[in-house]
Order: structure tokens, then sequence, then C-alpha cells
């Protein structure tokens, strides 16, 4: 009891700090029962889903694909796990208090980078990506303090190392991952350092290095043993090691440009720092004599921790939610730069809490600072209390989405309806909650778009006997400005091919099993003109040109049906022969180099009195231009090619071949 | 009062390089070839627009690299001296 009680009031300012983190965390609380109503576009639905197939106790991995883990999946189901999540935010401040505590002893530095923290956090980063990413630095700041804190690192504390590492990636896979990478780095690093004084052995060095990384592999697989009981007892081992797969694809899909964006605030802020700590601790590993300190480790894992996040945000921009690790590494580096100079205490005192407000408030007055509502606490609390986050956050969206309910309603009616729906785009998933239906395996767009995936969302419609499909017509493209059928051909082409227009409710076009009738003839279709438009304008941007810089050498070797350098006399051809769209390509050579970048175009005219316009970047003079016509919605369904009508500009060849197996083309 | 000349050094010719980096981006970028659209006709922002996929990550490592290599070439010339 004595012994408790001398622990405590030594470690009290920790216990006040934990306290006092609980009462900041609060609003957390809102994070977790209803933040994501706040999400743009489909993101609301595809969390709302989540939500409803925890709450219906459908499993990630087994049933459908999930990529946050099961830490965050569980998060909204029951009062248990909304506290296990709430508690992790206090524990995370706590910790990150504990480290900077071991570097910056000064009271005043101290108190003053903590109070700092906690305002940023709440202000700018926001508390759910804190309890996120947090988990990452707080982790990545242990290890290093492990080896650093020992010079010849006990066999057990790697072996728990790596026991924790296992039990990371068992409840957040991609964090884990990033702590993997991290720890290796950390292990060669720690080893560098080590043999930097002696004589420098090649031998010895990867020796001792695989020694360690031993241990923390027996301790990883350890850690791993929970999940895979888990795993092996709902039968879906293979389904999880097919989510790192997934990742792999959705990293293709999801990229976007990144230097376009580096002048966001949030990028200079974060590249700015972690530029000048790169020079900072690379002139102390080449200058300095003395014992690396443990700021010195720190500091190197917090530009690992920003280096490996950045390879995220050059995939996907998460430039905002990094800032906080770029703000410890300023206020580290900073804290040390000001002991560095002979200057008065007063000095110090003063210079370190001006430079990092006015760091801050340059940055914080750049970007749209976070809403909180504090009155919004109390009914939080009581949803969670109570278990009613999910209905609430139902009740919310489709107040904000009243065509929904309607559409539902609706099919209710109809005499052929199995209660059962697909929704295209694929991610418009409020539809399977509200018919209480077992979500498609891949759900959005970015996990969905693979040709495997989309054969895969066929075969769910195929196996639940949808009658009945709906096409929201309003959003031409979740994502990036790419049009959904540019993603998902496969797919788009099986509903276009097997079902048809029977009605619209809002910007809801609801379609009806029927393969007898053309989807292009509909009269529901042409109310769309927006949507008309879209589909019989097709922009392939650079895919033509792309297909043809890796695919025109195969498809050269096959024989064409015809090759011509006058275009003129395309027109002639289709005159005197029949020519189905089926299976054919069409490839376009330029003999002038026309202005970088330039939009084309080709116009093809169907015998039905239907045209599409295709509109592509044109290629470099000689190279050529590959388009498959499977791929363009007119020509899903084959049709008698009646004309071919080129941009006036355009001066080449065109060459149309016949390609019994399109796999290897887009 | 060598390693503060050396560090400005650094810092100037660094900056130069960045800047010129920074205003050839465009130019630099299309020297990469678009990404291919493999068998799994995975289609993204990259593949749709032609973006090189792993131009971003190469410049990225190039930004934060140069000026260190700047450093060490000035740094060995300064002990040569």
């Amino acid at each position: 009891m004595k012994s408790i009680q001398r622990l405590s009031i030594k470690n009290i300012d920790l216990i006040i700090v934990f306290i006092l983190s609980i009462f900041l965390s609060l609003p957390h609380i809102l994070d977790i029962c209803s933040g994501y109503l706040n999400y743009s576009g489909f993101d609301s639905q595809e969390f709302l889903l989540w939500n409803y197939s925890a709450i219906n106790g459908y499993l990630p991995y087994k049933d459908f694909f999930y990529p946050y883990g099961l830490l965050f999946y569980y998060r909204n189901y029951n009062l248990v796990f909304i506290l296990i999540n709430f508690s992790s935010l206090p524990i995370l401040f706590t910790l990150t208090f504990l480290f900077i505590k071991k570097v910056i002893k000064n009271s005043y530095y101290l108190y003053f980078s903590m109070l700092i923290f906690y305002v940023f956090i709440i202000i700018i980063t926001g508390l759910d990506t804190f309890a996120r990413y947090g988990i990452f630095l707080i982790f990545s700041l242990f290890f290093s303090y492990i080896f650093y804190s020992s010079k010849k690192i006990p066999k057990s504390t790697l072996f728990i190392t790596g026991l924790l590492l296992g039990l990371v990636i068992s409840l957040i896979p991609d964090l884990g991952s990033y702590l993997i990478v991290f720890t290796v780095f950390i292990s060669i690093f720690n080893e560098y350092l080590k043999i930097k004084k002696k004589n420098f052995l090649l031998f010895n060095f990867f020796r001792e290095l695989m020694k360690k990384l031993t241990f923390i592999f027996f301790g990883f697989l350890i850690g791993i043993i929970p999940l895979l009981i888990f795993l092996l007892y709902l039968g879906n081992v293979l389904s999880f090691l097919n989510y790192f797969e997934e990742v792999q694809n959705i990293t293709l899909v999801a990229k976007t440009p990144f230097f376009s964006f580096i002048d966001s605030p949030a990028n200079i802020f974060t590249l700015s720092i972690l530029f000048f700590s790169i020079f900072f601790v690379f002139y102390k590993l080449l200058f300095s004599k003395d014992k690396f300190i443990l700021s010195f480790y720190f500091q190197i894992s917090l530009i690992v921790d920003i280096l490996i996040l950045e390879q995220k945000s050059i995939i996907r921009s998460i430039d905002q939610q990094i800032t906080f690790i770029s703000l410890i590494l300023l206020m580290l580096v900073f804290y040390e730069l000001i002991h560095l100079l002979h200057k008065s205490i007063f000095f110090k005192k003063t210079v370190y809490p001006f430079f990092l407000l006015a760091i801050i408030i340059l940055y914080g007055s750049n970007i749209p600072p976070r809403e909180i509502n504090i009155q919004k606490i109390p009914k939080a609390v009581n949803l969670s209390i109570t278990n009613k986050c999910f209905n609430n956050n139902l009740q919310s969206f489709l107040f904000k989405n009243t065509s929904y309910i309607k559409i539902v309603n609706y099919l209710k009616k109809q005499p052929n309806f199995n209660q059962k729906i697909f929704s295209f785009p694929t991610g418009d998933s409020a539809f399977y909650v509200l018919l209480n239906q077992k979500p498609p395996y891949y759900n959005a767009i970015f996990e969905g778009s693979s040709a495997k995936n989309q054969e895969q969302a066929i075969k769910y419609i195929q196996d639940n006997n949808i009658e009945f499909i709906t096409i929201s017509t309003n959003r031409s493209s979740i994502q990036d400005s790419v049009p959904d059928y540019i993603r998902q051909p496969i797919l788009f082409k099986y509903i276009v091919n097997n079902y048809y227009p029977f009605d619209k409710i809002g910007d809801n076009l609801i379609l009806k099993k029927n393969n007898q009738s053309d989807f292009f003839d509909s009269k529901l279709l042409q109310q769309i003109p927006q949507y008309r438009d879209y589909l019989f304008d097709v922009y392939l941007y650079k895919i033509p040109y792309s297909e043809g810089i890796y695919k025109y050498g195969f498809l050269s070797k096959t024989t064409s049906l015809i090759k011509t350098n006058d275009y003129k006399k395309i027109e002639s051809f289709l005159k005197e022969n029949i020519l189905s769209s089926k299976n054919k390509v069409l490839v376009i050579i330029p003999s002038l180099n026309l202005i970088s970048d330039s939009i084309d175009y080709v116009k093809l005219q169907s015998e039905d009195k239907h045209a599409a316009t295709v509109f592509y970047n044109s290629c470099k003079k000689n190279k050529a231009c590959i388009i498959n016509l499977s791929n363009i919605p007119l020509f899903y369904k084959d049709r008698i090619i009646s004309n071919i009508i080129f941009d006036h500009k355009f001066k080449g060849s065109v060459i149309i071949y016949y390609l019994k197996d399109l796999s290897k083309l887009w | 009062m060598k390693r503060n000349k050396l560090f400005l050094k650094t810092l100037l010719v660094s900056s130069i390089f960045l800047i010129i980096l920074m205003l050839g981006f465009k130019k630099t970028r299309s020297l990469f070839p678009p990404p291919e659209i493999g068998n799994d006709k995975l289609i993204g922002f990259s593949q749709y627009f032609g973006y090189p996929f792993y131009f971003d990550t190469i410049f990225f490592f190039m930004l934060i690299l140069i000026p260190i290599c700047i450093f060490v070439i000035l740094y060995k010339r300064n002990l040569d001296k």
C-alpha cells in the first residue's frame, strides 16, 4: 500500500495530466459517436455501413473488406468499445507528456510545450486524428527509448517489442505495418551508432542486427497469436492476408498528385520542420563528439515517423493530420538549439514560447479552425451510454438525404422486389443499411476497382437475385474526377446490359432486371440530359496514350482489319463492310506533333443512330493511341459501327484491329 | 566559424538547387512515362491523367537528399583544403 502511495506521489504530475486529459478529451466522444456524419461524399455512408455491420455481427475480413483494423471497427459497437477508444486518448496524451518530460526536464518549458500541444491537437489536428496516428507516435517514441536506454538490450525487451508490434498489427494493420518499418530502421540506426566509435566491421554489424531482429520477430509471432486464433476460429485467415494485397491495389487507385499541393499551409509547416531537423540531426551526426542524448534519438524517430507518414501523404494527402508530429519535432529541436546559445535564462524563457506561438499562429491562421461544439457533448455521452449512436446517425443522415427512404419505400411496393438492392456507383451504401442487407464484400469504389473485385460484385448481384439497381446520376465521379464507369467498366457494363431504367426518384435512376431492351434507348435516360451526355461523351484522357506505350507492341503483331494513312478511307470501308463493335480496337497514330496535352476526339456513330464521342489526350508523333471500343459505354452492347469521324486537325494513320482476347487491354 | 560558413554555403547552394528543381517540376514530370494499366485494370487519377506514379516519391527524396549531398561535398572539399 505504501509503495503504491510512494509511486503515486512520485508520479503525481502524470496522474494530474491523465485526469486533465480525460476532461480535455471529452469532445472526442463526439467523433466516436457521430463524427463520420461530417464526412463528405459517400464517405459518411461508408462509415454508417461499417457502424451498421458491426452492430449486426458482420465480421471484417470475412464478410467484407475493412481497411482500418479491429480497434476502429468496433469503436461504435457498444459502450465497452466506445470507452476503450475514448480512454486511448488520455493515455496517449499522458504518454506524450511522459516522453517529452524525458527530454524537456525544466517544468517551465515542459508545461508550456504540453499546453501548446493540447491546443494544437484540439484546434488544428483534431482529437480523432491524434487518437489514430498518436498510437504510431507513442510506440515509435517508446521503441526508440528502449533502444536508447540500454547499452545491451535484454532479449526479453526485444521480445516484448515484437510482441507489441504483433498486437498493434492485429488491431490496426496499417499503423502496425508502419511500426514494423520504423522498428527495422531504429534497429539498424542503433547498431550503426554503437559501432560508429568502434572499428566498423560489416559482418559484426549484420550479425548483431540479425540477432536483435530475430528476437523481435519471435515476439511478433507470439503477438499475433490472438489474432490468428480469432481468424482461424472464423475461418478467414486468407481474407486477412488478402487485406495486404488489397491495400496495395488501393494505393494504385487512390494516388493523387502531391507536389501540386506542396504549398498547402500544412505541407509548408511539416516540410520546413522536417527539412531543418534533418539538417540539424545530420550536422550533429557529423560533428558531435559527445554521447548522443535521448533528444537526438527522439528527433531521429520523429523524422522517420514523418518520412513514413509522408509516403502515405504522397499517395493521398494527410498533410494536416501529421502536423502534430512535426510540432513535437519542432519543440525538441528548438529546445535543444536554444540551450546551445550562450544567452541568459530570461532570454531563452522568452524566445522559446514566442517562437513556438509565432509559428503555430502563422500556420493556424492559414487553415480553417475546427468546430468544437461543447453543447453537443452531453447528447453524445447520452447516446453512447444508451447505445443509440447508430440510430441517431442514421436518422440524421436520412433527414439530410430524403431520397433514400423514398426509394426504399417505392421499391417495397414493387411485386418482384426481394428486399435486396445494388447501388451504383458502389459506396452508395445507405440502401443496404435501410434494407438490412448484407453489403457486397468490396463495397467502396477504391477497393472494388480491380477486375477481380468487379467480377465479385457481379457475382453478388447474381447470387442475391438482385431485381433492382439504383444509379446515382448526380455523382458522375466519386473521387478525383475519374468517372465511375472508367474505374469499374466491367461492373457497369454488366449493369447496362442486364438492367433497364424503370423509374426516376430524385437524382436516382431505378433500373429493373431486363436484358432485352437497350439501355441507351430509354426515355428516362433522355430526361436526364446531364447524365446522358456523361455516358455519350467519354473522356479517356491519357488512357489511350498509356495503352499505346505499353501495349501497342503486342497489338501490332495481330492482323488488322484496316490500316490507312487517310482516315477518310475509313468511311468507305464502313460503307462496304459491316463492322460490329465487338472485340474491336481502334488505334490512332498521329503524323504531326500536336500541342502537348491537347485534347483530341473521335466520334463513333452506330447504325441504330446513336453516337459516342471519345475525348483523349493526343499522342505524340508516330506514337499509337489505343481505344478499346468495348469499354465505351455505348458499345458495351455490340453495335454496328456506321461511321467514324475524326478531329479535323488530325493527320496520321488509323488502324482497326479485331482482338479475340481483350484481357491484356484496359 | 568555419562550420557556420559551411552551413551557410550549403544552405545557399541547396536553396538554388531546390528553387531550380521546383521551377522545373512540371518539365521534370513530363520526362516520366505515364503508369501502365496492368492486368488488374486499376484506374485512378494517375492512370487516367497520366501522372507518373512514383514521380512524387522520387522527387520527395531528391528534395530531402540534395541538401545533405551538397553538405557532404562541401564538407569534403573543406577538408581537402
